[in-house]
């Protein structure tokens, strides 16, 4: 992202295209987390009781799995699609969502402080994410996969823009 | 000018004032020592209480100076709080009957934001004092010079204590007459109409319920329990039990609640209540956020309503000081005018489109359905419940979500004006939000597959103060989309 450009620039932009490979490893993972315990508690009950499944009974979460991830890969290309914000002259907005599509719009003068947060997928991919906040808990401004050299640019924007200084 | 105060303690007294509230919550074992007659025990116990509540005070320092109100306090954490006067969300002085036997009263100072650490929390001062720390708040808070003590009249430590929180209201300076006060007999149908009351008849037949499972399942207990219910269950357990939930009810409403009224004084608003506990909250106007009012369906019938003042403070106590309890629903549309200084009266409500009730029911049956099947599952018994059984459950859950899915369908109404926007929704219990623009914090908007076909949105207003935000569900795309911009242009 040039953040040069931020500044004037009030036109739709997308995330960082590497966004899909935090997102798709993120899936993967709560993915197999699920279908494990499902498996373990279909083992399990096996072990307690008289019933005993076929072997090959073991071998479907496997195949979910890999039906899962196929899917994930058309979704997060979806989701990349579908998630776009802008700093506009007056307000930050964000769009997103491909089932349950949302948009939020955040007025600058309403903003009380800046968060940059990164996990540790995320710190391997370089990125972070920033997330307005506003008087109101309910506030939802959160600008995922940010690319680490960004964020200073954009909370130094951010700040600009809602009338404050950030000391740098 | 500002005023300053000098480091000091709570009041000497405010140890034992606090170990009785102490006891009150430490209720099991005060009443297992005096069951089993250990006097030992007892004395330890309240003794240790005493000597708590005597360090507690003497590590508890509060003063103010140019920086705002301060207080330091903890034994083994030592913490400081600072309260610049501009951040004071609301002031509240609180009267216990343990404060009223000693002379004192709690000043509660409420901040924005949601935890403990929010509020400040003076338990107790004297009462003189606790009103006139209270002046000086105010008054600086406003930018007005002010000294301490009052510069005019007694010192604070001298003058008569004032009888009530009434009284010491007018001597934080001229309040007009009250805006709005709470009848009698409108906190006796407050009492009658509370969701709790309701609750007992239920928790009588949980009760049968519970009797008929000890009994046993058989003929001899069926017939036992039959004769039990339609003798003393009927003539005196159940109206006995309703009796007693009905005085408790309307005396919770009358303790909590007697001579209710709102003054104004400049732009704040005084809550004054309470029989027992005498409460009084100031509330700036320029603190409010949003003003929701809710009525049951029994409140709907007697044109009468509660309403709930959201300002940014969510503390703990904040939601319980800035209630109105009961009012005639005209007199609280008056009042909630005034409130915001808004003319909201005149916006006329649009009922959401005719798709909205589709909605409505669909999203009643996906969740009464099953649920009256789990339901007659739990009563009968998964074995003994036929498929039959099943299938009469589940369409019982479907009428029942068809008919109050239309009834709350129909509700939904959203209008707005330059300056606020009104929603309604509910059938048996009817919440009106009324949000002023200006405090509007950001709008969010979402809309699901389902939605998307029918030409609907749910918006989502960002308000200080509220939990899940106002959320207006189901709303035509084009008003929706008519009243984001509308309210981004003001925000």
């Amino acid at each position: 992202m040039d953040t040069q450009q931020i500044g004037p620039d009030t036109t739709w932009r997308n995330l960082h295209p590497r966004i899909t490979t935090l997102w798709w490893i993120k899936g993967a993972l709560s993915d197999l987390i699920t279908l494990s315990v499902l498996t373990s508690a279909v083992a399990l009950t096996a072990t307690n009781t008289d019933w005993a499944p076929p072997q090959w009974i073991f071998s479907i979460p496997a195949g979910i799995w890999v039906a899962l991830l196929l899917f994930r890969l058309w979704y997060v290309t979806r989701a990349y699609t579908a998630w776009t914000f802008r700093f506009g002259e007056q307000h930050l907005e964000l769009r997103h969502g491909v089932w349950w599509r949302s948009t939020s719009s955040v007025p600058y003068h309403r903003l009380q402080q800046v968060d940059e947060a990164q996990g540790p997928l995320e710190r391997s991919l370089g990125m972070a994410r920033v997330q307005l906040r506003s008087a109101a808990a309910t506030t939802d401004a959160s600008i995922p996969g940010i690319p680490i050299a960004d964020v200073a640019e954009i909370r130094r924007l951010l700040m600009l823009r809602a009338g404050h200084s950030d000391g740098t | 000018m500002a005023p300053e105060i000098s480091p000091r303690r709570l009041h000497p007294l405010s140890p034992l004032a606090s170990t009785g509230l102490a006891m009150i919550r430490a209720w099991p074992v005060v009443l297992l020592s005096i069951a089993r007659s250990s006097w030992e025990i007892l004395i330890l116990f309240l003794g240790a209480l005493v000597l708590w509540r005597i360090a507690v005070w003497s590590r508890t320092i509060w003063s103010l100076d140019t920086s705002g109100l301060i207080m330091r306090s903890g034994i083994l954490r030592r913490q400081t709080q600072i309260v610049p006067p501009q951040r004071v969300q609301q002031i509240e002085i609180r009267r216990g009957l343990r404060h009223r036997v000693f002379g004192l009263a709690v000043v509660r100072v409420g901040l924005a934001g949601s935890g403990q650490e929010n509020q400040m929390e003076l338990d107790s001062l004297r009462h003189n004092e606790a009103v006139e720390l209270q002046r000086v708040l105010e008054l600086w808070r406003h930018g007005q010079a002010t000294t301490w003590p009052a510069p005019t009249g007694p010192p604070a430590s001298t003058a008569p204590a004032p009888t009530d929180l009434a009284a010491a209201g007018s001597a934080l300076g001229p309040s007009g007459p009250p805006l709005f006060a709470v009848r009698t007999w409108h906190l006796i149908a407050a009492g009658l109409s509370s969701r709790t009351l309701w609750l007992a008849p239920f928790a009588a037949v949980g009760g049968a319920l519970q009797l008929s499972g000890d009994l046993g399942r058989g003929e001899e207990a069926r017939s036992t329990l039959r004769e039990w219910i339609t003798s003393t269950g009927l003539t005196v357990v159940i109206p006995l039990a309703l009796g007693v939930a009905i005085i408790l009810a309307i005396s919770t409403q009358l303790a909590r609640n007697f001579q209710f009224r709102v003054t104004r004084r400049r732009r704040e608003f005084i809550l004054t209540r309470g029989l027992v506990e005498q409460r009084s909250v100031t509330v700036p106007q320029d603190r409010i956020q949003a003003i929701q009012m809710t009525a049951n369906w029994l409140r709907v019938m007697l044109g009468l309503a509660s309403v709930q003042i959201h300002t940014a403070d969510m503390g703990p106590q904040s939601s319980d000081s800035v209630d109105i309890p009961i009012g005639r629903r005209d007199d609280l549309c008056t009042l909630t005018d005034q409130l915001l200084s808004l003319p909201t009266r005149e916006i006329h409500c649009s009922r959401h489109p005719l798709a909205a009730v589709r909605r409505e029911v669909i999203r009643r049956s996906l969740r009464l359905t099953p649920l009256a099947v789990i339901v007659i599952i739990g009563v009968r018994g998964f074995a003994s419940t036929t498929s039959t059984e099943m299938l009469m459950a589940g369409a019982v859950g479907l009428v029942v979500a068809l008919i109050t899915g239309v009834l709350a369908g129909l509700q939904r109404a959203t209008g707005w004006n330059d300056s606020a926007i009104v929603t309604q929704a509910g059938f048996f219990t009817r919440r009106q939000w009324t949000v002023p623009i200006s405090r509007i914090q950001s709008v969010g908007s979402s809309q699901n597959p389902f939605q998307r076909r029918l030409g609907l949105m749910t918006l989502r207003l960002d308000v200080a103060g509220t939990r899940t935000g106002v959320v207006i569900r189901d709303l035509g795309v084009t008003e929706a989309a008519t009243l984001i911009s509308h309210s981004r242009g003001s925000v």
